[in-house]
């Protein structure tokens, strides 16, 4: 039975280029969507004109990288660990409670949610630093700057 | 010289020199933090000096670079784990002396290595800033152009793929840096409808993104790594025989660090780098590195720290950033409503004296703090990174927000700490596209106003012998590289091996 021919994958630089050029192609067709010059401003470079120049910069080193990779081992790489998708979702949570219950609230449960997500489990040790940090916010930055740091809603509801 | 006294008289400010101190504490401590580099801490600072006025500013920004540098090699020689990326080299030969219970020879030949090539290149800076910026005066658009883009063009000189990579990464901070409103036309670019995007990004969140929570996201794929922390001795200064041993690898890299900081955009790391081979290359004990050669901690340290007074020649003089934390310091500087240049050498000279003479001052603070408190530093690296960064990422929001007291400056942080993340996992260094980005604004105006003087006439630039000379380094430093491969490829070949082997 004749060999299968190996699968040839490409180079992971390769892959980079494309995407690389497929973003130039999409901002390259948004130039297209700035708003008209009225004819007495057309002196010099129009609006679209410098971000084209760079456009076509980037796309030309992408196809340099491309070209680059010929003949050079790929580097393997670890798919990204779940912890980090898991953190980025402890960003978002935290932003949700910094529009509901504010900064401070949210600054609390962040350094205790995110220390536990993180392996921390003296849970008391992260309490103390999240309203330590949260005070200490408060008095530098709302205090001495005079910052007015978001209160959310309930902030708002409740002062 | 009234200018030069009035600048040295800040150190006679009670004010003024808890800033310095401050600013020294910090960066040391921070340096000592794997993953919270000098230029993390920097941008991430960066909101609180907005209230400070533009020498404070300045003089604490400055002091922490000065100072993280050197606290990058505590945890370089303690834990293998260089709390800077410009102590990389330090770890080679550090952990291993630290390994055989020398840390405190380690440690205390690292103090005075990064106190003498600071102080180096601070009196480079003194000598050397001036004179660039008196040379820069008569500048125009076209010779501001040509420059900006040898400075960027600089980020393409490490060569091959890595080169390639930064130089787009480069072209992409150019390309932010055209979000907004056009400054000749007044038409919108890349907006996308946010009224927040009329005045383009606004570089603290950008900063704080790209270099504190892609960090962030990034140390979270190492949370499974463990540490393992040797003890500390304590500190000492280092023996006549070793100042004997080091003292040429000590000049040659404070030299070497200091030029190599003068270059745009190649800062500490790459100084760190070049000096660890050229001190090994001029060693008697060639053998003893990699093993725990003094001569090895000496010489990166020396280098990585003359790069901080290298750097800010390029920064202050011409206003072309000569790193990644001057492109911050730069920053910082814009939005306190400072732009460097020749022109700030004769409209506030008080101010750049007071600069030179902070970082003296941090110098001369951490060298004492580095002789009498490392062992207090050391046990920074014992804060576990379950408490450290949360906390980091909950500053990081505040300083994002604090600027504009902006929202949406928060959420531009968060996607620029995910473009960050991904930029390192795919090998691009988040640092070029600041570079790009700081620089972005005057490329396109020097542009297009040169366009102008030269009444849209390309060829005219070639009229100008300033231009035509930064043009050819330019071209030389995007591919002197790719020739010097081509060239060892062409080698390979003729001696029957394959070319791309290599």
């Amino acid at each position: 039975m004749p060999k299968p021919w190996p699968a040839r994958r490409l180079h992971s630089d390769v892959k980079i280029a494309a995407a690389v050029l497929l973003f130039c192609a999409v901002v390259w067709g948004l130039t297209f969507t700035f708003d008209a010059v009225p004819a007495a401003l057309t002196q010099g470079m129009g609006p679209a004109a410098f971000p084209r120049l760079l456009l076509g910069v980037i796309a030309l080193l992408a196809l340099a990288l491309a070209w680059a990779a010929r003949g050079r081992a790929d580097e393997a790489r670890e798919p990204t660990p779940a912890i980090v998708y898991w953190t980025g979702a402890a960003m978002l949570a935290f932003m949700g409670v910094m529009w509901f219950a504010g900064l401070l609230a949210a600054t609390v449960l962040g350094v205790v949610g995110m220390g536990l997500l993180w392996g921390e489990r003296r849970w008391p040790i992260l309490l103390a630093v999240g309203v330590g940090l949260a005070v200490a916010l408060h008095l530098i930055f709302a205090k001495a700057f005079g910052i007015v740091l978001p209160r959310g809603l309930l902030g708002d509801w409740l002062f | 010289m009234s200018a030069f006294a009035s600048g040295m008289a800040i150190l006679l400010d009670p004010y003024m020199l808890w800033v310095i101190l401050a600013g020294t504490v910090l960066g040391v401590t921070v340096g000592a933090l794997p993953g919270l580099s000098g230029s993390t801490t920097a941008a991430l600072l960066l909101p609180l000096t907005i209230g400070m006025g533009p020498v404070a500013s300045i003089a604490f920004l400055g002091s922490i670079y000065c100072a993280a540098n050197f606290g990058g090699s505590i945890t370089a020689i303690l834990i293998n784990t260089p709390g800077d990326p410009s102590a990389s080299a330090t770890a080679y030969d550090g952990y291993p002396l630290a390994a055989r219970g020398e840390a405190g020879r380690a440690l205390g030949m690292s103090t005075v290595a990064s106190a003498i090539g600071g102080i180096f290149s601070v009196i480079v800076l003194i000598v050397a800033a001036p004179l660039l910026a008196r040379a820069a005066y008569n500048f125009g658009p076209p010779e501001y152009f040509a420059l900006a883009l040898f400075g960027l063009s600089m980020l393409g000189a490490v060569g091959s793929e890595v080169g390639v990579r930064n130089l787009m990464a480069g072209a992409f901070g150019v390309f932010l840096a055209t979000i907004g409103l056009d400054l000749t036309t007044g038409v919108e670019r890349f907006t996308f409808g946010f009224p927040e995007l009329s005045e383009g990004l606004n570089l603290v969140p950008v900063l704080t993104g790209l270099f504190a929570i892609s960090e962030m996201l990034t140390q979270a794929t190492q949370l499974h790594m463990p540490r393992e922390r040797l003890a500390l001795d304590a500190v000492r200064l280092p023996s006549r025989d070793d100042f004997r041993k080091c003292a040429k690898s000590i000049g040659l890299s404070s030299v070497l660090g200091t030029f190599i900081g003068i270059l745009p955009a190649l800062g500490a790391t790459t100084a760190a780098l070049i000096s660890y081979s050229e001190t090994k290359r001029w060693s008697k004990h060639k053998h003893e590195f990699g093993k725990g050669a003094i001569e090895g901690v000496a010489g990166p340290e020396a280098a990585n720290n003359a790069a901080v007074g290298g750097s800010m020649v390029p920064t202050l003089a011409l206003g072309i950033p000569g790193s990644t934390t001057t492109a911050i310091i730069l920053a910082g500087l814009i939005v306190q409503g400072v732009r460097p240049g020749p022109h700030l050498f004769n409209e506030q000279p008080v101010l750049l004296y007071a600069v030179f003479a902070s970082m003296l001052a941090a110098n001369l603070i951490y060298l004492a703090l580095g002789l009498f408190a490392a062992k207090a530093f050391a046990r920074i690296t014992l804060i576990p990174d379950a408490i450290l960064w949360p906390a980091v990422f909950v500053f990081a929001v505040v300083g994002a927000y604090g600027q504009d007291q902006s929202i949406t400056d928060v959420w531009v942080m968060l996607i620029f700490g995910v473009i960050g993340f991904y930029l390192r996992r795919f090998g691009f260094s988040p640092a070029p596209l600041v570079m790009g980005l700081v620089l972005g604004k005057m490329v396109e105006e020097t542009l297009k106003q040169s366009l102008l003087i030269f009444d849209q006439n390309w060829l005219l630039f070639f009229s100008r012998p300033i231009v035509v000379a930064l043009f050819a380094v330019t071209l030389l430093s995007v591919f002197a590289p790719l020739i010097g491969r081509t060239i060892r490829h062409a080698f390979r070949r003729e001696k029957g091996l394959d070319p791309l082997s290599e």
